[in-house]
């Protein structure tokens, strides 16, 4: 038996056991927590595009792809804050990630006809979708302004890339070709319009190989399917490919006479000339504004036309309107016709610098004083247009006038133009011509012909005389001298003789003398203005070199 | 025959919470555990409720908690049977293929199944949509007319064909589940689409009624009749 | 009127008329279900997170998540379908397993929570309506017709999903009703005896 004191009542612990079953909702929690993490570690990053316009995208649905492997997808689509413009956020695969460069370019693949041929047609079917040019900069980016268009190079092509500006009223569209004799070698990528300085800049790209081909005095210059122009230099038509008829392009070559130059690596920059033959004039950027007022007709006088200096080019006409304030009315009888003109010191030789201007002006100035007359040529009797001629008059003293702010050169009556000239000069050619020589050439021969005759003609009356004779001896002594006589006779006319050197010589001299009318005759027949027209197109050649 | 395996609440004024299975007492308006409406108060008569005359219909026989069940399942039943027809001959989903739409109804799609030799499918979609709402409409409006009837026919089996039908109602709604997913996962504009048919909302307004009729049907009802046999014997051999 | 007494555990009790299954003492039922219910709860949380089902044709992707494919029949004006589908996919089933839990954590602490009874009441009501099993069916039936025409990628979501079936079917299948209200009426019975 046990006391009191001894039973002690066992401690109870109420037990909680836990089942096995609460593996259940841990195994879930872990399965739950991989499945986030093997969310979180497949997603990329978020990126932002804006474009001008959400045509064709699709939240959810539009992919963002590169050389057509799907790298990611649009998430949303939505207004920037000014509606001005599309925003975009896209979800990018975390292995494309390292593309995102602050240089990668996006645009939106759809359906696109232009120019340079039909492309994206497979996005009919599908929709369109955002195509990735990755970056090579060193910063990663996360938001991007899109493209309107694709980028016409495709991606990674090894080649060069320039930057071409113009401010003609020519202008080119993204896409269109650069040729290189005829051959399409690059495109046009970027239009850009510096609304500051109204210039088009254009990024071209030219594919290897032929960006060997740009040197530092290549010179590229606009082409057109057709384009035809009436100057002072007569008619010229060019025609070029058919894209360039529908579009337009740029043409680039080396200006004839130049050395090829040295191969151009880094991206630079090139002013596009307007047509070809504008190219071998160098593109001087400082001239001088002058005005000549002309008391007769400027008719045939245009815009662009040429101004020269005993010749050459240093210049040309801007304006050959009167809409100056100092013109009120023209049908006053002392009234004049202004024409603006510009005359390049760079092609009076001087440096093309701003520097130079103040000399140059005082210099004309003095030319002026001492002079300096400009006049109207025609430069081209069939078309009659004009052209500006400076030049010398000893006679004359100049007076320092100014026009509407410009320097007045003084005029004098046009010439009497250049149709004399030519005729002077054609004249003189043919004046030149040998037909003197030929013609005593001629003489000689006929003289010394002559001569024989005369000789033949006394060897007969002696012969005669000796028949006539009828002693014998006598006879055959007689015969024997004439026999003689006509041996001399034969030998003189034999080759290698005096007279025979001598008539070839004739003959030869005229044969010459043909030969070098030929040309001329042949000139005569395929340009029968030539004998019109003063002077033949030329380009004047000046040192040459790429802008840089 | 079944007073040897259990005795009716009813008999020992007594009744069962359907929700939370208590027992309380017939008289009891709503269940003190659980507080669901107890329906056991109405149960005054042991009658039958359902006249198939008018004539037989009066006063005397006051409704009981049973009719509320049998009409409701009747209600929801016809309103089944009603969307049965549209659910199966109007287009359930249009396919929109380059352009051109056509309109798929179930049966269309069976046939089709069944003709590219998907014939496991092509049953299961004919089971799952056509046979089984037809066969549950047909066992639940069976099992109301026996009871309406006091049918003592086999009714353990209809117990069995009830926990069966109410069990598979549910499987019909496989069709529109199809439906849904083929409409989110095909949405490839003009080139390939799939849009839901009027069908789709017929066919599972036709479940969701055909299930809220066979939850209404309270399978107890069907041992009425049995249980009339019960009270009368009892009554008899009280007399 | 059937007196179900007191089961052994892996018993059943049959209704001796219509042999119905009254009541079944599982093994840790109760845990069970709070259990499943918990990871059920969680796997459709995850099934709502990520890419659902992926689908690729004609060169063209589509990847949509299970909200999506729900609003996707709200853009093809079919609101009232979408709301059908939402409710039997998602909704129900979350609020069966919310109201579930609920009742199992106060079961599992031993008080009585409030709007414990009412919350299982409802519970009770929503079980028939869960379609998780039957939406999976579904998209097994749909994948079959689609595998010809195009190519279908699963996503994390659709896994989550099958997980969230595997446990839902566990948890429907070990609910007992006479259980649950067994154990609230001794909750309900101490508290009134303290």
């Amino acid at each position: 038996m046990t006391s009191d004191a001894d039973y002690t009542e066992a401690r109870i612990r109420s037990g909680r056991r836990l089942s096995v079953i609460w593996l259940v909702p841990f195994i879930a929690l872990v399965i739950g927590i991989w499945m986030i993490y093997v969310n979180w570690a497949s997603q990329g990053p978020i990126i932002q595009i804006i474009f001008e316009s959400g045509e064709g995208i699709e939240a959810g649905k539009t992919k963002v792809r590169m050389k057509n492997v799907e790298i990611g997808e649009v998430l949303e689509l939505q207004l920037s804050k000014d509606a001005e413009h599309v925003l975009l956020s896209a979800r990018i695969e975390k292995n494309a990630a390292r593309l995102l460069r602050t240089d990668s370019k996006f645009w939106v693949v759809r359906p696109r006809i232009g120019t340079g041929g039909v492309s994206g047609l497979g996005t009919l079917l599908s929709g369109a979708y955002i195509e990735l040019s990755p970056g090579s900069e060193n910063r990663r980016a996360r938001v991007f302004e899109g493209l309107d268009a694709p980028p016409v190079t495709p991606l990674g092509t090894p080649g060069l890339h320039v930057t071409l500006d113009s401010d003609t009223n020519r202008s080119l569209n993204e896409g269109d070709p650069i040729l290189f004799h005829g051959m399409q070698v690059g495109t046009i990528e970027y239009v850009h319009f510096n609304t500051k300085q109204r210039r088009n800049y254009y990024d071209a790209f030219i594919a290897a190989p032929f960006d060997s081909l740009i040197t530092d005095n290549t010179r590229f210059w606009f082409i057109s399917g057709i384009s035809a122009s009436i100057s002072a230099d007569g008619v010229s038509l060019e025609m070029a490919s058919l894209a360039t008829i529908i579009g337009g392009g740029v043409s680039f070559d080396v200006p004839q006479g130049l050395p090829r130059g040295d191969r151009v690596t880094k991206r630079a920059f090139f002013t596009i000339y307007p047509r070809k033959n504008a190219i071998d004039e160098k593109y001087y950027e400082y001239s001088l504004p002058f005005v000549i007022l002309f008391e007769n007709s400027i008719r045939g006088l245009s815009p662009g036309a040429p101004v020269e200096y005993r010749g050459i080019k240093i210049g040309h006409v801007i304006r050959t309107d009167i809409d100056y304030p100092e013109i009120t009315n023209l049908l006053d009888p002392g009234s004049k016709i202004p024409v603006l003109i510009e005359i390049t010191p760079a092609r009076l030789g001087f440096e093309d610098s701003e520097i130079v201007l103040p000399k140059v002006v005082s210099r004309i100035d003095a030319l002026i004083a001492s002079g300096l007359r400009a006049g109207l040529a025609t430069g081209n009797i069939l078309t009659g247009s004009k052209y500006i001629e400076l030049q010398y008059h000893s006679g004359t003293v100049g007076t320092g006038q100014i026009f509407a702010d410009y320097t007045v050169i003084p005029s004098i009556d046009g010439q009497i133009g250049l149709l004399l000239d030519s005729l002077g000069t054609t004249l003189n050619t043919v004046n030149k011509l040998p037909l003197d020589e030929i013609v005593g050439s001629a003489n000689s021969v006929l003289e010394e012909v002559a001569e024989t005759l005369v000789v033949l003609r006394k060897s007969a009356a002696e012969l005669e005389q000796i028949l006539a004779d009828p002693a014998s001896q006598e006879l055959i002594v007689t015969l024997n001298a004439t026999l003689k006589k006509f041996e001399l006779l034969a030998i003189d006319f034999s080759e290698g003789s005096t007279t025979q050197q001598e008539l070839e010589r004739s003959l030869n001299a005229l044969g010459h003398t043909l030969r070098e009318l030929e040309p001329v005759l042949k000139n005569l027949r395929h340009k029968p203005n030539s004998l019109i027209f003063g002077r033949l197109p030329g380009e004047d050649l000046e040192p040459k070199g790429v802008r840089e | 025959m079944y007073k040897n395996t259990a005795q009716l609440a009813r008999t020992h004024k007594l009744q069962g919470c359907k929700v939370c299975t208590t027992v309380a007492a017939i008289e009891e308006t709503s269940c003190d555990l659980c507080g669901a409406k107890l329906e056991g108060h109405r149960d005054k008569s042991p009658q039958y409720f359902f006249i198939k005359s008018p004539q037989r219909f009066s006063k005397d026989s006051p409704q009981r908690f049973s009719k509320d069940s049998l009409q409701q399942t009747w209600a929801w039943l016809i309103t089944s049977i009603l969307l049965y027809l549209p659910a199966n001959f109007s287009p359930i989903m249009r396919t929109r293929f380059f352009g051109q739409v056509t309109d798929n109804t179930i049966l269309g799609g069976v046939v089709t199944l069944w003709e590219h030799a998907s014939y496991p499918i092509a049953i299961i979609v004919f089971v799952a949509s056509v046979l089984v709402p037809m066969v549950k409409i047909v066992v639940l409006g069976w099992l109301c007319l026996s009871v309406q009837r006091g049918s003592t026919f086999a009714l353990l089996e209809k117990a069995e064909l009830y926990r069966v039908t109410e069990f598979i109602g549910r499987w019909s709604m496989i069709d529109v589940f199809v439906v849904s997913i083929l409409v989110a996962l095909i949405q490839l504009g003009n080139v390939m689409s799939i849009l839901p048919g009027i069908a789709a909302l017929a066919f599972s307004a036709m479940v969701v009624t055909s299930m809220l009729a066979a939850i209404a049907f309270d399978p107890r009802l069907l041992w009425e009749g049995a249980n009339k046999v019960q009270l009368e014997r009892s009554r008899s051999n009280d007399e | 009127m059937v007196d179900v007494p007191v089961l052994e555990v892996g018993k059943q009790a049959l209704c001796p008329r219509c042999n119905y299954m009254l009541s079944a003492n599982r093994y840790y039922a109760q845990e069970r279900i709070f259990a499943f219910s918990l990871s059920a709860l969680l796997f459709l949380l995850l099934a709502n997170a990520f890419p659902f089902l992926g689908f690729s044709a004609q060169g063209q992707e589509r990847t949509v998540t299970l909200l999506q494919s729900v609003a996707i029949l709200i853009t093809e004006n079919f609101p009232s379908l979408a709301v059908l589908v939402f409710a039997f996919i998602i909704f129900i089933p979350g609020l069966f397993l919310i109201g579930i839990i609920y009742v199992s954590s106060g079961l599992t602490l031993g008080r009585l929570l409030p709007g414990m009874k009412r919350i299982l009441r409802w519970s009770f009501m929503l079980v028939p309506w869960c379609m998780g099993e039957i939406f999976l069916i579904g998209i097994l039936v749909s994948f079959i017709k689609i595998v010809a025409i195009a190519d279908i990628a699963i996503g994390l979501s659709f896994w989550a999903y099958i997980l969230f079936s595997v446990c839902m079917v566990e948890v429907v299948l070990h609910l007992d009703r006479r259980e649950f209200w067994h154990h609230i009426r001794n909750l309900s019975n101490r508290r009134m005896s303290p």
